[in-house]
C-alpha cells in the first residue's frame, strides 16, 4: 500500500462521483481504510515539504522514501510509511471517504514532533521554504509562484471543516489553494484538474506538537442571569483537545471538545465551577472559579394607574407597573413594619357576644391563590357610627400593612348588612396569613362576615372552636366566615382558624 | 384605630423609584407591581425604575397634578357602593337621588395632607384639594365628598348623588382640573 494506491483511491472516488457505480466506491473505501489502518500515533508523518515541487507528475516522485527526496522531511526517510498513510487518509477524506473523528485525531497524532525538528514552538516556515517567514511561504515552479497566506494557526477545533470549494487550478496550472484546520493540524489542499474527470489532490498537512500540558485561565468570577442565555469559553494554553468541567448550575452545560460553557440558567445560585483541559501531553491542573447566577433581569412593559388603566399618574395615586421577572415569588403583599398598638381596647365591639380585640386572622388554606373580592358584614351597633372593615397583611405579630379597607356608617339598631367590596381585588396567596379587622367607633358589632374568593375556588370558612359559631351569613358559592373564636390581640395566628369549605 | 401603617419601599427584594423618590409598594409579583406614586413627585415626565436582585428596568411615566381614575370590576363596571353599601351592578342599580360611594385613585394632593406611604387617617378626612366633579351619562352629578378612604393608602373615595336620569346603565366619569377619568358603567333606576 503506497501513495500510488492512495491516488488510485482518489481516482476511484472521483469515478464513483462521476458514474455512480458502486464498484468505484467500494474500491475507494477499501483503499482508504487500508491507509487509515496504517496510521500509527506518534509516528513521523511529513508531506511534501519541498517548496520546489511542481504540481503534477513530479509530486508522485515523493513516493520514494529516501533522504532529501521530495515528500519527506529533509533527511528523514519515510521508512515507517506514516508519510504516505497520513497523506492518503487526508486525500481519501477529501475524495469522499468518510473517516471518524478518532481517525482524524489519529492522523494528527501520527504527525509527530520530528516534523518540527523538536522545535518549540515550531517555526513552520522553516519547513516550507526555509525563508524563516512565519506563517507565509511561497510555492511554485519556474517563477510562477504564488503566495499562500499562511493563516494563523487556528485554535484547536474538532470540527472537520470542509475543503474549500474554490480550490482549482488556473490557466497555467498553478494551483490555487486554501486552507482549513482541524485537530491541531492545518493542511493545504491543492487540486489539479486534468480533463473533466480526474482530480488529483495534493495535501500539505502540518501539525503542532503541544509545548506542554494545558494551563487553564479562569476568571475570578462569572455572572449569569436566570432566563438569559449565557456562554463562556474556557481559555487554556497548549491547544487542549478536551475539557472537563464540574459544578455547573442547572441549565448550563459544557462542550467537552471545545470548552464552551453555554445554556440558560434556571435557578438563582452561586456555585463553584472547576475546569481542566487535556491535550496529548496531559491534563492541566484544575482551576476553580465562582459562577453567580442572578435572578432574571426584570423588564417593564407598561405603567398605568391602578384604576382605569389611565396612562397619566397623579402624586399619591395608586399605580401599577407591568413587566416580567420582578420577583421569583408568585405574589408578595407588603408585610413591612409591624403594627403598633394592636390592643384595640374598647374601640372594638363584640361579635356575636365574643369580644373581638382586633378582628381575626386567617390563613388561605387552599392550594392556590385567590382574588379577594369582598364580603358582607351583618352588623348591629348600639350607637350609630362608622364601622370599618379592613384587610391586612400579617406582620408576624398581628395585622400588618393594610391592603384595603372600607368604612360604612351604620345606624342604630339593625342589623344592617354591609357589603365589603374590594376595589383593588388583591390576590391572596395560598398559605399566607392575613387579617380582617372589623372595628366600630362605638357600640358593638355582631353577626357575620363572609368573603368571596374567585370563581375557581371553593372558598374557606372559619371553624368554630368553641362550639358556637356565630356565622350567619353564607355565600351562594364558596366563602369563608368568621368563627366565634375569641381572639385576643396577642394570640398567635393559627391555621385552624379556617378550613376548606 | 391607633395602628400606624406605613407601606414599605422594599418588598420581595424589589424597589421602585419614581423620579428620585422611592415608591411605597403594595404588591409584587413576577409580572406586576402595585405601588403608590409619591406625593413629592412633580408633574412632568419622570423615570420609573424597578430594581430587583436581577437588575433594573426603566420606563417613563407622565405625572400630572391630578389623574382621576375609577376602579372597575367585571365587564367595566365601576366599583360603586349604593347607598345601602351593596355593590352597584346591573341587577342592583342605584336609585336616582340616592348617594353612592365610588372608589378610584389619582385625586392628587389632599388636605390635610397625608404623607407618602401612609394610610389616610380614619379619625379625620382628607379631601382632595382640586375639585372633583362627576357626571353620569353626561349629566352632572353632585359630589358631596371627594377624599381619601380612611385606613387605606392612596384610595380615592367619592360620594355622588345620582342625578335625574332614566333607568339604565350609564357611563360615570370624574373630572378634575380638566382631566377626565375612565368611564366605567353604573346602573341607575328610578
Amino acid at each position: 500500500m503506497d501513495q500510488r494506491s492512495g491516488w488510485l483511491g482518489v481516482i476511484a472516488s472521483e469515478l464513483y462521483i462521476a458514474t455512480g457505480k458502486s464498484s468505484y466506491l467500494s474500491l475507494a473505501t477499501t483503499i482508504g481504510n487500508a491507509f487509515k489502518a496504517r496510521l500509527q500515533p506518534n509516528k513521523t508523518g511529513w508531506i511534501w515539504d519541498n517548496g520546489t515541487i511542481p504540481i503534477g507528475s513530479q509530486k508522485l516522485s515523493s513516493l520514494n522514501p529516501s533522504p532529501n527526496d521530495v515528500g519527506n522531511q529533509e533527511g528523514v526517510p519515510d521508512t515507517n510509511g506514516a508519510n504516505a498513510a497520513v497523506s492518503m487518509v487526508v486525500l481519501e477524506h477529501e475524495a469522499g471517504i468518510v473517516f471518524s473523528l478518532s481517525d482524524v485525531q489519529r492522523t494528527a497524532s501520527t504527525l509527530s514532533d520530528i516534523m518540527w525538528n523538536n522545535a518549540s514552538p515550531p517555526v513552520v516556515s522553516n519547513y516550507i521554504d526555509g525563508s524563516n517567514q512565519p506563517f507565509t511561504f511561497q510555492y511554485g515552479p519556474g517563477g510562477n509562484s504564488f503566495v499562500w497566506g499562511w493563516s494563523l494557526l487556528a485554535p484547536y477545533s474538532q470540527t472537520v471543516q470542509s475543503f474549500m470549494s474554490d480550490l482549482a487550478i488556473d490557466a497555467d496550472e498553478n494551483p490555487k489553494t486554501n486552507e482549513t484546520t482541524y485537530v491541531n493540524s492545518l493542511y493545504y489542499s491543492l487540486i489539479a484538474i486534468f480533463g473533466n474527470l480526474v482530480r488529483f489532490n495534493m495535501v500539505f498537512l502540518y501539525s503542532i506538537s503541544p509545548a506542554g500540558v494545558p494551563v487553564v485561565a479562569a476568571p475570578s468570577s462569572l455572572v449569569a442571569y436566570v432566563g438569559s442565555p449565557f456562554s463562556y469559553q474556557i481559555s487554556a494554553t497548549n491547544s487542549p483537545m478536551s475539557y472537563a468541567v464540574s459544578g455547573l448550575p442547572a441549565g448550563l452545560t459544557v462542550n467537552t471538545s471545545t470548552g464552551l460553557i453555554s445554556g440558560t440558567p434556571t435557578t438563582p445560585q452561586t456555585v463553584t465551577v472547576t475546569a481542566s483541559a487535556t491535550n496529548s501531553a496531559g491534563t492541566s491542573s484544575q482551576v476553580a472559579f465562582t459562577l453567580i447566577v442572578n435572578p432574571a433581569i426584570p423588564s417593564v412593559s407598561a405603567i398605568v394607574s391602578a384604576a382605569g388603566n389611565q396612562s397619566a399618574l397623579a402624586p399619591g395615586a395608586l399605580a401599577t407597573i407591568y413587566g416580567a421577572n420582578f420577583t421569583a415569588a408568585s405574589a408578595v403583599f407588603n408585610n413591612g413594619p409591624s403594627t403598633q398598638n394592636t390592643n384595640a381596647g374598647s374601640n372594638f365591639g363584640t361579635v356575636s357576644g365574643h369580644k373581638v380585640a382586633i378582628g381575626f386572622n386567617f390563613v388561605v388554606p387552599t392550594a392556590s391563590d385567590f382574588v379577594f373580592i369582598g364580603g358582607t358584614l351583618t352588623a348591629s351597633v348600639s350607637i350609630p357610627g362608622p364601622v370599618t372593615i379592613a384587610l391586612y397583611a400579617d406582620s408576624g405579630s398581628g395585622p400588618g400593612i393594610p391592603i384595603e379597607s372600607m368604612t360604612a356608617n351604620v345606624t342604630a339598631g339593625g342589623p344592617a348588612t354591609i357589603s365589603f367590596n374590594s376595589a383593588l381585588f388583591p390576590i391572596l396567596s395560598a398559605g399566607i396569613q392575613y387579617w380582617l379587622v372589623v372595628s366600630a367607633s362605638s357600640g358593638s358589632v355582631s353577626q357575620g362576615l363572609w368573603l368571596v374568593p374567585d370563581a375557581s375556588d371553593l372558598g374557606v370558612k372559619a371553624v368554630s372552636q368553641d362550639g358556637a359559631p356565630w356565622v350567619t351569613a353564607t355565600g351562594t358559592r364558596g366563602a369563608f366566615a368568621i368563627n366565634g373564636y375569641q381572639k385576643a390581640a396577642a394570640d398567635a395566628p393559627e391555621r385552624g382558624d379556617v378550613e376548606r369549605w | 384605630m391607633g395602628i400606624k401603617r406605613l407601606l414599605p419601599t422594599l418588598l420581595s427584594g424589589v424597589t421602585l423609584s419614581v423620579g428620585s423618590r422611592s415608591a411605597p409598594l403594595l404588591y409584587v409579583s413576577s409580572s406586576q407591581i402595585n405601588f403608590q406614586v409619591p406625593y413629592e413627585v412633580s408633574p412632568g415626565t419622570v423615570d420609573v425604575t424597578v430594581t430587583t436582585p436581577g437588575g433594573t428596568a426603566k420606563t417613563t411615566a407622565t405625572v400630572t397634578a391630578v389623574a382621576p381614575a375609577i376602579f372597575t370590576y367585571g365587564n367595566n363596571w365601576a366599583v360603586v357602593q349604593n347607598q345601602d353599601y351593596t355593590l352597584n351592578a346591573a341587577a342592583n342599580p342605584a336609585r336616582v337621588g340616592s348617594y353612592i360611594t365610588l372608589y378610584g385613585t389619582g385625586g392628587g394632593a389632599v388636605a390635610p395632607p397625608v404623607a407618602t406611604a401612609n394610610a389616610a387617617p380614619v379619625s379625620t378626612t382628607s379631601q382632595t384639594i382640586a375639585k372633583i366633579s362627576a357626571s353620569i351619562n353626561g349629566v352632572a352629578a353632585q359630589v358631596s365628598f371627594a377624599g381619601l378612604t380612611g385606613g387605606a393608602v392612596g384610595l380615592l373615595q367619592v360620594t355622588i348623588q345620582i342625578p335625574a336620569v332614566p333607568s339604565g346603565n350609564y357611563a360615570i366619569t370624574l373630572q378634575s382640573a380638566g382631566v377626565t377619568s375612565n368611564s366605567p358603567t353604573i346602573a341607575v333606576t328610578q
